[in-house]
């Protein structure tokens, strides 16, 4: 309108073309609060973006040279750190690598509490997921919320594995490291309830959540393919795949769940999906505990730790769903205690770099924090 | 929905925190919690399993200086608080039984050379400065 009138008043052409240059470049992290130790340069047309190039490397620790000289023990504790949000879904897929290349098959019992604790670290890191979410929108309450019913699940993790954040390999080679403590599963089922709390309250309408992400970020369907999405970021997207369910593993082929999908492919569905996740896996986690046997928990010949363990030669790809994605490790073993080779395969070094570069071109800078957080990622597993 | 959205406020006005008053009230540690290590010297062997598998190296077998040598005659496990990871393998290799994690985890210090932990009693010059 201004324009306009200014046209109007001044009859030369340039004047309404405006005097400063709005094209400038932007720097998202590697040190803002919505980052996480990952940066994005964007170049930037007044607010919107023309072209966001992704930042990684800060987090880089080098995990796949360090696993080639330890011993599958210790490297179940060196892959807790792979990502800080869900080290026992790690766990659980280095384990599952080293027992195939072992031939190992774990007790029927380690395999339920195996799958108890990758959903209850599914449930906790979906809480994340929603905290992080709400601080990148601007709602604190919601972080602080999330982060606070996070913490009666980290009470379980304490109970069983003895730590609260890393197990340090509860799920190793061969089963479990211990026995559930006494009382857990009542613990567990009572810390579920909790669980649900928490999900009546992300369900509750939030208009400044709602209003910061629905239509923001959409990703249709042949793009989430293109880019190698998995996981929640293309089950929002209107495809269903779900590694649990197309490639069982443990004992997912004998339990009841569903695999929620939405098609509209933007930040709000996306956060659905979480919601939807955490309420699927809270039902995993009753039936597991109703179906768990009695029994060992891991195969006598590995219950002691040994030094010399040689690993069969051979090659193995094993894969798992865990929370943000499809998870992989590619081992080679050569016949020697260490293993030969080993290639890690993130969820998010696909959603963080092509996927992420894909969505934000084109967006508002203010809906980055969006973006950038309704596609569940971890700058540590990126990097790793 | 916004009606759940009063009730719950209504709620959270009476409800108990989540947190708890520190020092007069804490959540209970559990049995098996990793916390720092303890040392048996009457029960230990010194056979070095524990070095060898501490995946950060935390670990080193020492001798015991000439004044002790009586009383420790081989080679003990010196643990570096600063590097452990708190994994607990040390105390699951351990034969005997002579390395245990206990509940302690106030382990935050200003003094980086109190995070190692030396199997021998302290030196009587080294108390006296």
């Amino acid at each position: 309108m201004t324009r306009k009138m200014r046209g109007n008043m001044f009859t030369t052409s340039e004047s309404i073309e405006p005097a400063i240059d709005t094209n400038y470049d932007l720097y998202f992290g590697p040190a803002h609060p919505g980052s996480g130790n990952f940066g994005v340069k964007l170049k930037v047309d007044g607010e919107v973006i023309t072209s966001a190039r992704a930042d990684p490397g800060y987090l880089h620790r080098g995990f796949e040279k360090l696993m080639e000289y330890r011993i599958p023990l210790q490297n179940a504790v060196l892959s807790d750190r792979l990502c800080v949000l869900e080290p026992l879904n790690w766990n659980l897929v280095h384990a599952e690598a080293v027992d195939e290349l072992m031939g190992v098959e774990p007790p029927e019992r380690a395999k339920y509490i195996r799958v108890i604790m990758a959903e209850l670290s599914r449930i906790q890191s979906h809480m994340i997921w929603y905290g992080v979410f709400c601080i990148g929108t601007g709602f604190e309450s919601g972080f602080k919320i999330a982060f606070g019913y996070r913490d009666y699940i980290l009470d379980i993790f304490e109970l069983i594995t003895g730590g609260r954040v890393y197990p340090a390999g509860y799920i190793c080679p061969g089963g479990v490291r211990r026995d559930l403590p006494e009382g857990a599963e009542e613990r567990i089922l009572e810390t579920l309830k909790k669980a649900e709390e928490m999900i009546r309250f992300e369900e509750m309408e939030n208009p400044t959540l709602l209003s910061r992400s629905k239509g923001v970020g959409v990703l249709k369907s042949e793009d989430a393919i293109r880019l190698g999405a998995t996981g929640p970021v293309i089950r929002a997207s209107g495809i269903a795949m779900d590694v649990r369910r197309d490639d069982p593993y443990e004992v997912y082929d004998k339990l009841d769940f569903e695999v929620p999908v939405r098609t509209e492919g933007d930040a709000y569905a996306r956060y659905l999906i979480g919601i939807e996740e955490m309420k699927q896996s809270v039902k995993i986690v009753r039936q597991a505990i109703d179906k768990l046997p009695a029994g060992e928990v891991i195969v006598p010949e590995l219950r002691k730790p040994k030094l010399n363990t040689k690993i069969p030669e051979g090659e193995v790809y094993v894969r798992n769903e865990i929370a943000r994605g499809e998870a992989a490790i590619h081992m080679v073993s050569n016949g020697s205690k260490y293993p030969y080779r080993v290639k890690v395969r993130g969820p998010d070094f696909l959603h963080m770099i092509p996927l992420l570069e894909h969505l934000l071109e084109g967006a508002q800078i203010a809906d980055v924090p969006a973006i950038y957080w309704s596609l569940n990622i971890c700058p540590a597993d990126m990097d790793r | 929905m916004k009606t759940l959205v009063v009730f719950k406020l209504l709620k959270n006005m009476v409800s108990k925190p989540m947190t708890v008053k520190f020092p007069s009230e804490s959540i209970p540690i559990p049995e098996k919690y990793r916390g720092e290590q303890v040392w048996d010297s009457a029960k230990c062997t010194s056979c070095g399993l524990c070095s060898k598998i501490c995946p950060n190296r935390a670990i080193e077998m020492v001798e015991a200086p000439p004044e002790y040598k009586e009383n420790y005659a081989k080679r003990y496990p010196m643990i570096d608080l600063g590097k452990c990871c708190f994994c607990g393998l040390c105390q699951d290799i351990c034969p005997t039984g002579s390395l245990t994690m206990s509940k302690n985890f106030f382990l935050s210090t200003f003094d980086p050379s109190t995070t190692i932990n030396i199997p021998f009693p302290k030196r009587v010059e080294l108390k006296a400065e």
